[in-house]
């Protein structure tokens, strides 16, 4: 019996992506991850800009994470001139970093993950079904965006980062009142993890195992700093060497760079980075792995969508104690005054969607001569094939219709950002 | 009503008890600037403000406002705010341009939102302490005000005198507590204040009176000036939009989620915009952006004020600040239409005030425009002196563009017009041209720097107006060094002055004489031998040059030797003039005009020029 | 009266401006109280070919992504531009300044001249197919863009700001950024974002692209007024192809 499976843009994911499967005879021709994605050569189009305005341009890599991707950037750009900032700069940096995990969490376990789980093709029925837990979704995914829009600017594409510090601070009043309403939204999180529990076992039982990898720094669930962990090497590797970890490849069925590094494969993300960082978890967040049961290392890939849930305990508790650090010091005005100089440097932090890299080099002006950007979704791209050659096998005997759903549900848990990473 | 006198503590109190009773509006800083918003604290208040981003106008005429409610089947709602509030702060030419927007918003047709919102508030007005670079208040009769508030704050020493001008205001600072009882002396000190702010209050110099615009803009239609400084517009509407007498608002409709109700809101508007005049189907009445240059200069200065009787312009400045091409100076335009308004070659009559000889060769004078109009000379310049039946003579302005209402002039006896002149006396009438030519740049360039001034004879004449004009902004310079050479002792000229001066911290004052007798003790000698005898900061200062034309080679020599930039040095050059605007070509050196590309110059612009030294 | 259908489609961009519409949060439960979405990938899985109103994120980059957008077009009844990047063609603007090859080789490296890669220069929306109404900004207002899904809805042209930054920007009463000696585009650029940039005391780089006339001539005589190159200038304005 043949089988075949062609989804055209796999829906409710960032970009476009496509499944291929071919059985003939109960034997697989062909199982693809295609990534069609057009190229937007964002490389290129920062060389010869200014370190000014380098930021503005490589955030609009990506819609989600461009909190992510403005960090990446300007702590690179510091690294290459030699910029120092403050350690107000470095919290408030961090404490706009969470919101937006936070908010692309809620978003993709939410809006993306939580139709397949009911049931339904989108949130939309959803909004008449199970009114109260898209409520609630929405709730936290507004106060997410608020968060993000108070440090940040904006919610999408940062307006106030810039090398040496920000354009503008909020106040300490400000301040207070997120610590409020953060405090505020921790019975809604139980109650999502709640309602996500009730439907685990909706989540398919398929195991793979792989190379995951993430920033580590000892002592912290890091998002920000650190080095460069592997599950498959007991040491770290500093960032600026990223390179070596992700030798990036092109295969002929995507636009999109892959990477690997000791395997065939790798995955980033919030599943790779609990596998490395479980042990540094907040209170909340262990109660939520507790309730599912879950050990790193956690080797189905379906339960990413689980550590992401895990992560926003993780993300609005450490938030809190944050903010509870700064609001004890004071906030303090501080000027601009970084000045261009030549160089090179990485900048490095975890994405919601795993482990970004950006290198820039500069000349004394502080014009960009290069760039190198490698994104998480670059790096989940080949894992996503492996995961597709092992779990095809194992349901050849279903529908296509389910064969179909699984692979779309696998690819969505992986949350990939594929626009992104065909930047 | 009464009168108050508060000290700081007294008013932070009264204020603080404001903030408890109502919202209150204030004068607080904004970065390097100032902005009227929502006071907490009695301590944000700022009333040494030089002037405020947006004018107090938003708390009538918000930049937004909900008009009305509606829903779609036609039923409509207004919608009024009617909290009381106090505006506290507000400087006399914004109570004046409050007291223009009441009359406008109240004859005809009432406008019921912005009435409302006024006869709710309470205005403590706030005389200024601090003029903005940009003001010509003083020219608009809106430097100081009589009425248009409750209350009138005016600093007198360190404390405020606090007028209650209306019941509401009275009711107010009837809450002021531990406060004194001014003084016949604080009632002087404060008319003392108003009548200094009419002078000081005029730091862009208008020619013309307020009064004779509508005149002047009768004919200006088609003056070249809308086209040549619109070509750097932005059409952003920046002038309109912070100015306190411009209320033209657009109007909006938007339906809530429901698709039947919905509100009708007004937004401030700005005829710069390209497409304030556009109607549906395309067209544009005003497409150009001269047209909308102009049409703003006419509505201020005719069409409203013939209106209503005043100019739609108060002299706040905020315009000129606001655009950043820098195109929106009303008095730069005003100006100009002004001096185009008149026959070049006509002079203009003055009255010689003052009349008496220096030494036995030079006399001084005093004027005043019969027009009542300022000269409007800046430090450097010069105008044509005119004796009907004799003739006409370039004479250097002596008096600094600080001193209000005169000009002085200097004069030696050499031709036909200054042996006439000398033979003049107080009463006598002259004839004005100009003024004319390039000024020393006090504005600019010499601001925070050193300025060596090296002056030969008379020319301490044209130099004396940018040495009074630097000593009445003493703080805006640094060291001033006055090198002053003559013939003989009895040659000097303000010999009181540059006692003065030398006693000013920070001045240097030097003099040599070639020749002389016993009674001179000073120094001897050609005017180079006293560059030595100063220490100058050679990077940091500014020089000027001016004296007999034989002066020029050795001084500009030794600055040179001692390594001063070609730069730095300015020299004011004398030529026969005949029309001083840049026609009849008697001044030219080469191709340079010296009655419009000088008199002043820098020296590196000439030094190419083989007739120039 | 039956809710007009509503189908959203992505071509190159970061897909931030769907984003916003999912950032509307409790809101969109109106959006859809007046529109039916019946297409968006991004958020859906439901799929139609029967749509009335079609948004159109990302410019327009691929040959085959002309082709797409064409028959898209010849079923819309009313066709949007989301977003800068369709609206103008946006930061991947950028892209038309370099040379493709060299483009290319810098991201690719020795697998630059692979077929797939191919590619055109970068397009607006507008320069392919007849748009209808254009939702400016990067990413857009998602206030202005309920606004305007309103109008759409109630058969009226939006009310799009035709002046630039500049108004809003003294209607927020911010300090001019000129006076911290910055190139801010605001006064070449199309307003509507309430001066998001300059209130947060940094210079509009241009998002909302060029207004119609804008003074290019005078932005050159000012830059130079504040010690800035013209390349400095130019080189702001490239970032989002303001004109």
């Amino acid at each position: 019996m043949n089988k075949k499976v062609e989804v055209h843009h796999v829906t409710r994911i960032e970009g476009h992506g496509n499944i291929v499967v071919n059985t003939k005879d109960g034997k697989i021709e062909q199982v693809e991850w295609q990534v069609p994605e057009a190229p937007r050569f964002f490389e290129a189009m920062v060389k010869g800009r200014s370190w000014q305005d380098i930021q503005s341009i490589v955030t609009r890599i990506c819609g989600i994470c461009s909190i992510s991707h403005s960090l990446a950037c300007i702590k690179g750009i510091e690294a290459a001139m030699g910029i120092t900032v403050s350690e107000q700069t470095e919290k408030l940096r961090l404490l706009a970093h969470y919101s937006e995990q936070f908010q692309s969490h809620v978003l993709h376990v939410g809006y993306l993950v939580a139709p397949d789980l009911l049931g339904a093709k989108s949130v939309v029925p959803l909004a008449e079904s199970h009114y109260d837990v898209v409520k609630l979704v929405i709730k936290l995914h507004r106060i997410a965006n608020a968060w993000s829009d108070l440090l940040a600017g904006r919610t999408t594409h940062p307006v106030t980062f810039k090398p040496g510090g920000f354009s503008r601070i909020p106040s300490e009043t400000e301040l207070r009142e997120l610590r409020e309403t953060l405090a505020g939204i921790v019975p809604d999180l139980k109650a999502l993890a709640g309602v996500v529990l009730s439907l685990a076992d909706k989540l398919p039982q398929f195991e793979r195992d792989t190379e995951y990898i993430a920033l580590v720094q000892p002592g912290t669930y890091s998002f920000y700093q650190g080095d460069i962990g592997s599950t498959d090497l007991p040491s770290t590797t500093p960032v600026d060497r990223f390179e070596s970890v992700v030798n990036e490849y092109l295969p002929e069925v995507s636009t999109a760079k892959w990477a690997r590094w000791h395997r065939d494969s790798y995955a980033v993300g919030a599943l790779a980075r609990f596998n490395l960082n479980s042990a540094y978890l907040s209170p909340l967040a262990q109660e939520i792995v507790q309730s599912f049961g879950l050990k790193a290392k956690c080797t189905n890939p379906y339960f990413n969508s689980i550590a992401q849930l895990v992560e926003c305990a993780q993300l609005v508790e450490t938030s809190l104690a944050l903010l509870e650090e700064l609001l004890r010091t004071g906030l303090k005005q501080e000027k601009l005054e970084a000045r261009p100089q030549a160089g090179e440097g990485v900048g490095c932090v975890e994405a919601p969607r795993g482990i970004l890299f950006h290198r820039y080099a500069f000349d004394q002006q502080g014009n960009c001569l290069s760039a190198n950007l490698v994104i998480p979704t670059n790096q989940n791209h080949g894992n996503i094939q492996k995961d597709f050659e092992a779990l095809v096998p194992q349901i050849l005997d279903r529908s296509e219709e389910e064969i179909r759903l699984l692979l779309e549900m696998l690819v969505r848990a992986y949350d990939p950002c594929v626009s992104c990473s065909t930047h | 009503m009464s009168t108050k006198k508060l000290n700081q503590a007294a008013l932070e109190s009264w204020v603080t008890s404001m903030i408890a009773a109502q919202r209150v509006f204030a004068v607080q800083a904004k970065e390097e600037r100032f902005t009227f918003a929502p006071l907490s604290q009695a301590q944000d208040l700022r009333l040494d403000y030089d002037v405020t981003i947006l004018p107090p106008k938003k708390y009538f005429l918000p930049q937004r406002e909900d008009l009305m409610e509606f829903h779609v089947k036609g039923e409509y709602r207004s919608l009024t705010e009617k909290e009381p509030f106090i505006l506290l702060g507000v400087h006399p030419y914004d109570v004046a341009a409050i007291a223009q927007m009441d009359r406008i918003f109240s004859a005809d047709n009432y406008d019921v939102h912005y009435m409302t919102r006024r006869r709710n508030a309470t205005i403590i007005a706030c005389d200024v302490q601090r003029p903005s670079p940009n003001v010509f208040a003083g020219y608009i009769n809106t430097a100081t005000v009589e009425d248009g508030f409750d209350v009138l704050l005016t600093k007198i020493g360190d404390s405020y005198l606090a007028d209650a001008r209306t019941p509401k205001g009275e009711a107010l600072l009837a809450q002021a507590k531990n406060s004194g009882q001014p003084t016949v002396a604080d009632f002087e000190q404060r008319e003392q204040v108003w009548k200094s702010n009419k002078g000081l209050l005029r730091k862009q110099k208008l020619k013309c009176k307020a009064e004779e615009l509508p005149d002047i803009l009768e004919n200006s239609y088609y003056d070249p000036i809308w086209e040549e400084k619109s070509k750097l517009c932005f059409s952003c509407g920046s002038c309109n939009l912070v100015c306190p007498t411009c209320y033209c608002f657009d109007v909006q409709d938007d339906l809530n989620w429901d698709m039947q109700t919905g509100t009708r809101t007004r937004a401030w508007d700005g005829c710069l915009l390209r497409d304030f005049a556009a109607v549906a189907g395309g067209h544009n009445f005003r497409r150009q952006r001269a047209d909308r240059y102009r049409h703003r200069y006419y509505r201020k200065g005719k069409y409203i004020a013939e209106k209503l009787g005043q100019m739609a312009c108060v002299g706040c400045g905020r315009c000129v600040g606001a655009c950043v091409p820098n195109i929106a100076n009303p008095v730069d335009v005003y100006n100009r239409l002004f001096m185009s308004s008149k026959n070049i070659y006509v002079p203009e009559p003055a009255t010689l005030l003052k009349a008496f000889p220096m030494t036995d060769k030079e006399t001084f004078y005093e004027l005043r425009l019969d027009s009542g109009h300022e000269l409007g000379h800046e430090p450097g310049q010069f105008i044509e002196v005119s004796l009907p039946g004799i003739g006409e003579a370039p004479i250097s302005v002596s008096s600094s563009p600080t001193q209000e209402g005169v000009f002085q002039l200097v004069v030696r006896r050499v031709g036909n017009v200054t042996t006439a002149l000398g033979k003049l006396q107080a009463g006598d009438k002259v004839g004005v041209r100009g003024p004319f030519g390039t000024q020393f740049p006090v504005h600019d360039v010499m601001k925070g720097k050193d300025v060596l001034f090296v002056c030969g004879g008379i020319g301490l004449v044209p130099v004396r107006s940018a040495i009074k004009y630097i000593m009445d902004n003493r703080k805006d310079y640094g060291r001033v060094t006055i090198l002053y050479g003559m013939k003989t002792p009895a040659d000097i000229l303000f010999a009181d002055e540059l006692e003065e001066w030398r006693h000013v911290p920070g001045v240097t004052v030097l003099e040599t004489v070639d020749c002389c007798d016993d009674t001179w003790s000073g120094n001897v000698g050609v005017i180079t031998k006293l560059l030595p005898m100063v220490r100058l900061n050679l990077k940091n200062t500014m020089t000027v040059v001016c004296g007999p034309p034989v002066m020029y080679r050795f001084v500009l020599g030794e600055l040179s030797q001692m390594g001063m930039p070609e730069d730095s040095i300015y020299i004011s050059l004398e030529r026969r003039m005949k029309c001083g605007v840049g026609k009849c070509g008697h001044c030219q050196m080469n191709d340079v005009y010296v009655c419009q590309e000088g008199p002043v110059f820098k020296h590196s612009e000439i030094k190419d020029v083989m007739e120039a030294i | 009266m039956s809710k007009p259908k509503l189908a959203i489609f992505d071509f190159a961009c970061c897909e931030g401006c769907q984003l916003q519409i999912v950032n509307m949060e409790e809101e969109i439960l109106n959006l859809i109280s007046i529109v039916n979405p019946v297409q968006w990938r991004e958020a859906m899985s439901e799929e139609s070919d029967e749509y009335d109103i079609v948004l159109i994120e990302g410019s327009i980059t691929r040959p085959e992504d002309e082709e797409r957008l064409r028959r898209i077009r010849e079923k819309a009844k009313v066709l949007v531009a989301l977003g800068a990047c369709a609206a103008g063609g946006g930061v991947n603007r950028l892209k038309n300044t370099l040379n493709l090859q060299e483009a290319k080789e810098t991201v690719y490296g020795t697998a630059a001249n692979m077929p797939h890669l191919n590619t055109s220069s970068t397009k607006a929306v507008d320069e392919v197919v007849a748009v209808d109404y254009k939702v400016y900004g990067c990413p857009i207002d998602r206030r202005e863009f309920a606004y305007i899904v309103r109008c759409l809805a109630l058969g009226k042209t939006p009310e799009i700001p035709g002046y630039p930054v500049c108004v809003e920007c003294k209607l927020k009463e911010n300090v001019c950024r000129y006076e911290y000696r910055e190139i801010c585009l605001g006064p070449l650029t199309r307003a509507g974002c309430g001066a998001r940039c300059p209130s947060l005391n940094t210079w509009c780089f241009g998002c909302r692209g060029s207004i119609e006339e804008p003074n290019i001539d005078s932005a050159k005589e000012v830059v130079s007024k504040y010690g800035k190159t013209l390349k400095d200038l130019e080189n702001r304005i490239a970032l989002f192809g303001s004109k």
